[in-house]
């Protein structure tokens, strides 16, 4: 594949696009289009950074003698509210997916554009947990606990903002791509979707740790 | 000598151009005929295959709407602590879980997706390992080492 991917491009001579092998059917030997094969790679390395966090945070908690209940000192209603909403919006997304396989584009964007309010909204409420708890002097900086509270919430939600950029570019060019090439667009919604299903997966383990437990 | 010449020319003419066809011919994917009509063949796109597969995401969300509940409604139970820990983290799994299984479709994945997840959980159990192993063999590795050191409670500044 490689050689013929090479082989195409010193025949367009740079000219045209070069267009990506197997963003549409399956390749023989790995049995999925190159899209998904790419983002399971890049997931598996999201499961190892988050890991890292995760294992930090379990070690700084059984070493410390006292550690607090988040629900003490987290606004855990907010916190709920949250997980309702991106749960809602990993099914949002994958509702765009599977009418955009039914060829309904209409449909299809209005749940891509559900899902980017979901994510808004999830960050937006955030922001009001991280102001209260800025207001209230507590910092990365303040102690163990939240040092790895806002680490690991900071980075999920940049994960968040991340989805969000893609969602809206998905957005903003859906009629030219599904016109153009519809079955991309799709695997490429599918794709968006994994890893959106991935940054909720995240959130279901960060909330009862940080927060309840 | 004409012939010679020929003869020669013709030997030397390309032979790739016999064995490779037009430039654009090996990139295409039509050369794999068994993918000609669906996008994906793991997916059925019949508006009946996914009117189903809707109605199961609907479900799924659903009972992970549920499962949040259980979860928050445990932690008002004030367990002992790690009776609340072992219960909170089974929850958040069976929860994973069912994203895992349904919404990213592990349940019917090709082999290779699999495959990277295999090594994945291997590698993300290495991680989970280290704090463990620390927690309980702190003292044999570093003679003098108290894991349970008293330390000021994290309210007052544990991290320095």
């Amino acid at each position: 594949m490689d050689a013929h991917a090479a082989h195409a491009g010193h025949a367009d001579g740079g000219h045209h696009e070069i267009e990506i092998p197997y963003t549409v059917h399956a390749r023989p030997d790995t049995g999925v289009y190159n899209g998904k094969l790419g983002i399971w790679l890049f997931l598996a390395s999201e499961v190892m950074l988050f890991g890292a966090l995760f294992s930090t945070l379990v070690l700084l908690r059984t070493s410390a003698p006292n550690w607090p209940r988040g629900a003490d000192l987290l606004n855990v209603p907010l916190a709920t509210l949250n997980t309702f909403v991106l749960i809602a919006s990993s099914v949002t997304v994958i509702l765009a997916w599977a009418h955009l396989r039914l060829g309904n584009l209409g449909k299809g964007k209005l749940y891509l554009a559900l899902t980017l309010l979901c994510g808004l909204g999830f960050m937006v409420i955030k922001t009001i947990e991280y102001t209260t708890k800025f207001a209230a002097h507590h910092y990365p900086s303040s102690d163990n606990f939240y040092a790895t509270y806002f680490v690991l919430t900071g980075l999920h939600g940049l994960h968040v903002l991340g989805g969000m950029i893609v969602f809206a570019y998905l957005l903003l060019t859906a009629d030219k791509w599904y016109a153009q090439k519809r079955d991309q667009f799709t695997n490429r919604v599918e794709v968006t979707g994994l890893y959106w299903h991935f940054v909720d997966l995240v959130w279901i383990f960060l909330f009862p740790i940080l927060y309840l437990l | 000598m004409t012939d010679t010449t020929i003869h020669h020319e013709h030997s030397e003419g390309n032979p790739d151009q016999h064995a490779g066809g037009p430039p654009s011919e090996p990139f295409s994917e039509e050369l794999h005929p068994t993918h000609h009509h669906d996008h994906d063949p793991a997916h059925d796109n019949s508006p009946e295959a996914v009117g189903k597969e809707i109605r199961r995401y609907l479900i799924v969300f659903g009972v992970l709407a549920v499962l949040t509940a259980v979860t928050v409604g445990i932690s008002y139970l004030h367990l002992p602590k790690w009776q609340a820990i072992t219960l909170g983290l089974a929850v958040a799994t069976v929860k994973a879980s069912l994203v895992a299984a349904f919404f990213m479709h592990l349940v019917s994945e090709r082999k290779l997706i699999y495959a990277v997840l295999a090594l994945t959980v291997v590698f993300f159990a290495v991680l989970m390992w280290g704090p463990w192993h620390h927690r309980y063999n702190a003292e044999e590795s570093w003679p003098g080492y108290d894991v349970d050191a008293g330390k000021p409670a994290p309210a007052h500044g544990s991290g320095h």
